[in-house]
């Protein structure tokens, strides 16, 4: 595809990685003139899908986790892309509350998150062999 | 940056900066600290300095708030901007924890 500017970084799996994470996006979709609140969004979006591949993709060896985004026109795109064991279920763990770690405190929020704060969500998996989100959002529109 | 101070009953947990997966573990180990040691019942979370929060934030307060209701207490929260209060809304916490518009209706409530 045709984009009119793309960055791509790679991160180690880590959750502290989650705030570069979204600092990065910010910075990116700044480009755009994006409201506060497309901002904010864009944030937690990406810091979320960060996390949940930094808590899930990899056990204690780690991995890398990818952040792409991509502006075309007034769409931001944002990939984030592991290798790491994948999801058997997706649907399932698309449900809100829903997680593999009962015991660590996590929400379960993650993917409802960020299907509410972008304006797509599509999750693409396969066991053994990674997962990837690819998000979007129209920016620069006035707040309401 | 946490700080406590004990108001009615309750410790008053505020927050600075940013609550993301990270900085969570660190603030769930001191609130859980001070709590205990205060020997108080109540838990009220003052959000007013707080920048930014995704849901391993309400991981976090969700996990406070089982605690803190094993021994009968209650757990409030007031001082959310904007950003923080959509995310709140959208996981619910509302309909278990009582979300104030200030410190003062928090502590009356």
């Amino acid at each position: 595809m045709d984009w009119d500017s793309c960055v791509k970084i790679e991160l180690e799996a880590k959750e502290e990685n989650a705030a570069l994470a979204r600092v990065i996006a910010a910075a990116f979709a700044a480009r755009m003139n994006p409201t506060l609140n497309e901002t904010e969004d864009v944030k937690v979006a990406v810091s979320e899908a960060v996390t949940n591949a930094a808590v899930h993709a990899y056990g204690r060896e780690g991995g890398i986790i990818v952040l792409e985004a991509y502006l075309k026109g007034n769409t931001l795109t944002v990939v984030v892309r592991d290798f790491g064991r994948g999801i058997e279920d997706i649907e399932k763990a698309k449900e809100p509350l829903f997680t593999t770690s009962p015991n660590e405190e996590r929400s379960g929020l993650g993917f409802t998150v960020m299907e509410s704060f972008m304006d797509s969500l599509h999750i693409k998996s396969c066991p053994g062999k990674g997962t990837t989100v690819v998000m979007t959002k129209e920016m620069g529109k006035k707040d309401e | 940056m946490i700080k406590f101070k004990r108001a009615a009953g309750a410790v008053v947990v505020k927050i600075d900066g940013e609550i993301d997966a990270e900085s969570a573990k660190a603030l769930r180990r001191r609130i859980d600290m001070e709590y205990d040691a205060l020997g108080v019942k109540d838990m009220i979370f003052d959000l007013s300095n707080v920048s930014f929060m995704d849901s391993p934030g309400i991981g976090m307060m969700i996990g406070r708030y089982k605690r803190v209701r094993a021994i009968g207490g209650r757990v409030k929260i007031f001082g959310a901007d904007k950003n923080v209060g959509r995310i709140i809304e959208l996981s619910g916490l509302g309909g278990i924890m009582r979300v104030y518009k200030s410190e003062k209706a928090a502590m009356e409530g």
